[in-house]
């Protein structure tokens, strides 16, 4: 056995488990276990989700070339030669066509081979129920898996990975994790004794650890024998002096977590940027310790001026992107890697058709998103002649691609086929699930079963 | 003085109703060091009374100490003993004092402050310029010693209302300047675009909320951070200003994610086309920031006769039939900034950011606030009085609890013990602190600002890093190295009439500076046990007194560093 699976062992059964112990008496767990039953997650399985702050643009990124007369028409070709203040259309080439009528924006030639594989799938005109085209509100939709409805109904503000994670017994606090400099919501809990994990960097981490052996009374004060014992029992405090309280115990589980982590460089470098950087160390997490979702973000998205075409500010975020990925894919799925491993990309919305006056975008509704794994069905969802009709390009309420498949309709298939989650654990994840019908909510087959 | 007669308070401590010119004319109260000792000795045995048996928490009773330390912790960067000192003394009516003197206009700063800020600035000679790096020591340096706290954490706080992120503007600036080949160094230039901003705030921190907005919506650094300056009506509106001007600056949005009082659709792109031609001078000639109304690029006919924001409860704007050009927008903004959805929302976020992270403030304060708001002209400085005069600040429901921002956890510890800093070296550690704990000053990339509620900044990452910091304190023992800052515990025991020889007294005063009556007594003894126990826990370490007897000076610092650390590491010390 190797030393790592051992350390791995351990963490699960020991580590975490006496951490559960400490806490028994204020998890509400054994709530959550009433309600969904046995949990049927297949936790070793996990989720890397990456979230494209600002919104990206989804018409550039997966263009309808089947339809360029409506797309040159909104877009025109640049007519400079290099990058500035230009129309922002991306010619049509070959080169990147995925299925004869939609096409991979150049920049993100890195990902071809991961296509071609089968093993990336693009989800287009995915978006929320949301029509105020406000960042945050659709950002904290993705993140909580809660749109306000009906309108006026106060929406949760867990985050969704909380709630999952919360409902695994076993699984203890370090299952979720959030590997961004600002905390995400998505792994927010409103469950003062849960801990929000966060960490920036391993290497950061490590750095920030208290050098030298605790005193003994320095060990009563940070260890589960002290903080823990004082303030995790039935004692009444306000959620916030919990959440502060239970800091010793998070040293000390960070430590048995991270401190046999490695973030060396793997074969496929990652991208030299703070991006790339979180996503190398969240893989590192999700592939050698417990952790079962991990969520890194890369922002710059919100292209209201100079967006560029081919080349320009969205085709170098775009090829950031396509880079990290393919890193990902290499070091840990090819070559018959590892199938428990599902990357989930996600903006909070597309943007308007038309370009604006300074060659940009405004906001729009309907977005891309993009699924890789060996677990995953690839190819282009909801962007070829049967599903993209004329005058798609501009929706019912404004000039912008309408949502074709509901946001939460691709977590639910995460949820059902690559967890084997039941309808109660469903719901818990994504509240009032059950209740939702129409096409919109169809799962769109992307997640191989 | 009756020490039984004041420990236990049962009733809510309650302000006499001030009026505006009371609050004005109130000078600080001064003690002699006499009464000082005695107020010090009077806490202690506040503290011997809370101690009892018991190993679970103290159900703390309200007591003039926590009454002031609450008083610091919301409306300043935390206690010092000094201000801790002065404001016991004069108990109660110190504390109306200390609120008048904060909300009035503000008082010079100390010359040791200046000094600071004057070894801040850059030095021309030496080719010295402004960077976002420099900006963010002289708001630090603030932040430790300025006497007008409460101004300058709300110059902060509506700095990050009105987000303007430095890497957005640093880019923007470089293109254009680029383009025409200017000789400006954009990231000078946009730091001071953004000090500019940031010193308009300090200003009016409690002026008319109208005032602030046009200022900010038309200010350089705005434009170029949300894309006004391509705000063609001509060739298309860009929208992004006017969004987040409505969304997050003034209107804003309810609890469910609704807008309040504005339709997303047609209320934005009219309001951007108010907005459309207020662009940036971006001729080569000099200079090259300053806001420009370009007629070309200004378009209003698609909404003239159209009203704006019609859903609003107190009507909207209708703009005129023949209406156009630079005025409107002067128009629209003071229009919405009396709009009762206006001061709605930013009553709720200062009740968030003052009192409590609930969703749902409490609607009779909130009403009295939107009332006061109608009544004053936007007067912001009126609405925080008539917040910290409520019953509900004072409540002690909602003492410790609040997370502190990294900011404020990192400058109330240096606070807290009187940490000095002469030189703008000894501030670089805690700058360095600051960035890895997530809050580099004036950066923060997104228009919804650095975030101050409580779930943001009780996340592992931060704790570790508030706990690295508070140890941290241990290694500034001799003071002298480059980074730190220089702490003097004998002129702080001095201060505090405790003799360097009394360990329990140190011990306990050090907790008192912090903590008020909040820690358990668990805590206390942990905390004696430090101070006197060798590394085992268990061992007697030499005494305090048997250090200064012997002249062990440099040991009796090291010891008293240390401990200091440990007494900043409870996790309380992360709570306001």
């Amino acid at each position: 056995m190797s030393h790592q699976l051992h350390r791995r062992q351990l963490l699960r059964m020991g580590g975490v488990g006496l951490l559960a112990g400490a806490f028994s008496s204020v998890l509400n767990r054994t709530a959550y276990a009433q309600v969904i039953g046995q949990p049927v997650l297949i936790n070793f399985r996990k989720v890397l989700i990456i979230f494209q702050r600002g919104a990206n643009c989804g018409l550039n990124t997966i263009i309808p070339h089947g339809n360029s007369s409506e797309y040159f028409g909104y877009r025109p070709l640049p007519t400079l030669s290099g990058p500035g203040v230009d129309n922002i259309g991306v010619p049509f080439d070959p080169a990147f066509d995925l299925n004869g009528f939609a096409s991979m924006h150049p920049a993100m030639a890195p990902l071809s081979h991961v296509f071609n594989q089968g093993h990336l799938a693009f989800l287009h005109r995915v978006g929320t129920i949301d029509y105020s085209r406000s960042h945050f509100e659709a950002q904290r939709y993705y993140e909580t898996l809660s749109p306000t409805t009906p309108a006026g109904s106060l929406a949760l503000e867990e985050g969704w990975v909380a709630r999952m994670v919360g409902a695994l017994p076993t699984t203890g606090g370090y299952a979720g994790v959030s590997v961004s400099n600002a905390f995400q919501q998505a792994f927010r809990s409103t469950d003062p004794s849960r801990v929000q994990w966060h960490v920036p960097n391993i290497a950061a981490y490590s750095q920030a650890k208290v050098k030298g052996a605790p005193t003994a009374v320095e060990a009563k004060m940070f260890g589960s024998a002290g903080l823990a014992a004082q303030y995790g029992g039935a004692q009444v405090v306000t959620e916030t002096s919990a959440l502060a309280y239970r800091s010793g115990v998070e040293m000390q589980e960070a430590d048995a977590a991270l401190s046999g982590v490695s973030s060396a460089q793997p074969n496929t470098p990652y991208p030299a940027t703070p991006f790339g950087a979180s996503l190398r160390d969240a893989v590192s997490m999700l592939t050698q310790t417990n952790a079962l979702v991990a969520g890194v973000e890369i922002g710059g998205w919100d292209t209201h001026a100079f967006q560029g075409g081919v080349n320009g500010r969205q085709a170098e975020l775009l090829n950031e992107l396509a880079l990290g990925l393919r890193a990902v894919y290499n070091n840990v799925m090819a070559h018959g890697g590892s199938q428990d491993l599902m990357v989930l990309v996600v903006t909070e919305f597309g943007r308007t058709t038309p370009q604006t006056g300074s060659f940009g975008t405004d906001h729009g509704h309907g977005g891309v998103a993009m699924a890789m794994g060996l677990r995953v069905n690839g190819g282009v969802y909801n962007c070829d002649p049967s599903t993209w009709l004329p005058g798609d390009m501009t929706g019912p309420d404004g000039p912008w691609v309408h949502h074709r498949t509901d946001f939460r309709a691709v977590f639910k298939e995460i949820l059902r086929a690559y967890y084997f989650a039941n309808t109660s654990m469903i719901d818990l994840v994504i509240p009032g699930w059950s209740s939702l019908s129409g096409p919109t909510f169809a799962e769109l087959g992307f997640v191989k079963p | 003085m009756s020490h039984q007669g004041n420990t236990v308070r049962v009733r809510p401590f309650r302000f006499p109703c001030p009026t505006h010119d009371e609050r004005r004319g109130s000078t600080r109260t001064r003690r002699s060091s006499d009464s000082l000792a005695a107020v010090w000795a009077w806490l202690f045995a506040v503290l011997a009374a809370l101690a009892g048996p018991s190993t679970s928490a103290v159900a703390a009773p309200q007591s003039p100490t926590d009454d002031v330390l609450h008083l610091q912790r919301r409306i300043t960067y935390g206690p010092t003993a000094t201000e801790s000192l002065v404001l016991l003394a004069g108990y109660p009516t110190s504390l109306q004092t200390f609120l008048s003197a904060q909300l009035g206009p503000a008082q010079p700063e100390s010359s040791a402050l200046q000094l600071l800020l004057a070894d801040i600035q850059p030095n021309v000679s030496q080719g010295e310029v402004w960077s976002i790096d420099r900006l963010g020591r002289d708001y630090v340096a603030r932040a430790l010693y300025s006497r007008n706290q409460l101004r300058e954490w709300m110059a902060y706080f509506l700095f990050s209302h009105f987000n303007v992120g430095y890497g957005k503007v640093n880019n923007d600036l470089e293109e254009i300047i680029t383009f025409f080949s200017l000789p400006n160094s954009a990231s000078e230039d946009a730091t001071l675009l953004i000090r500019d901003n940031l010193e308009f705030l300090r200003q009016n921190a409690f002026g008319n909320f109208g005032t602030l907005l046009t200022h900010i919506v038309k200010s350089p650094a705005t434009i170029v951070y949300l894309d006004n300056h391509r705000n063609n009506a001509a060739l298309g509106v860009n929208e992004n200003l006017a969004r987040e001007a409505l969304e997050l600056y003034s209107l804003g949005l309810n609890p469910d994610g609704s807008p309040n009082g504005f339709n997303q659709s047609t209320d934005v792109n009219g309001f951007a086309h108010v907005l459309s031609g207020h662009i940036l001078n971006l001729s080569p000639a000099q200079p090259h920031w300053v806001p420009f109304f370009s007629g070309l690029f200004h378009d209003l006919a698609p909404y003239q006769g159209a009203t704006l924001f019609a859903s609003s409860v107190g009507g909207g704007y209708t703009i005129g039939a023949t209406e156009s050009g630079p005025a409107v927008l002067d128009n629209v903004l003071a229009h919405i900034a009396m709009m009762e959805e206006t001061a709605r929302f930013i009553s709720r976020k200062l009740y968030r950011a003052f009192v409590s992270d609930v969703a749902t403030p409490p609607s009779t304060l909130i009403d009295a606030m939107v009332a006061d708001w109608m009544a004053s002209n936007g007067n912001l400085g009126v609405v925080l009085d008539r917040l910290l005069h409520d019953l509900d600040f004072w409540s002690t429901s909602h003492r410790m609890g609040k997370v502190k921002t990294p900011l404020e956890g990192l400058v109330s510890t240096v606070r807290a013990f009187d940490g000095q800093a002469s030189n703008e070296n000894q501030l670089t550690n805690l700058m360095a602190e600051l960035s890895q704990s997530g809050q580099t000053l004036f950066t923060h990339p997104s228009p919804d600002g650095f975030p101050f509620a409580s779930e943001e900044h009780a996340t592992t990452w931060k704790d570790l890093r508030r706990v690295k910091f508070n140890r941290s304190l241990n290694e500034g023992v001799a003071s002298q190295y480059a980074g730190t800052i220089y702490y003097d515990w004998f002129g702080l025991l001095n201060q505090m009439q405790v003799s360097p020889s009394n360990t329990v007294g140190v011990a306990q005063s050090f907790l008192l500076l912090q903590y008020g009556t909040t820690l358990t007594n668990t805590d206390q003894q942990l905390a004696l046990s430090f101070l006197s126990t060798k590394v085992d826990g268990v061992t007697p370490d030499v005494g305090l007194d048997r250090l200064i007897q012997t002249g062990a000076i440099a040991a009796w610092n090291d010891r008293v560093s240390q401990y200091a650390a440990f007494a900043a590491s409870f996790a309380q010390s992360y709570l306001k």
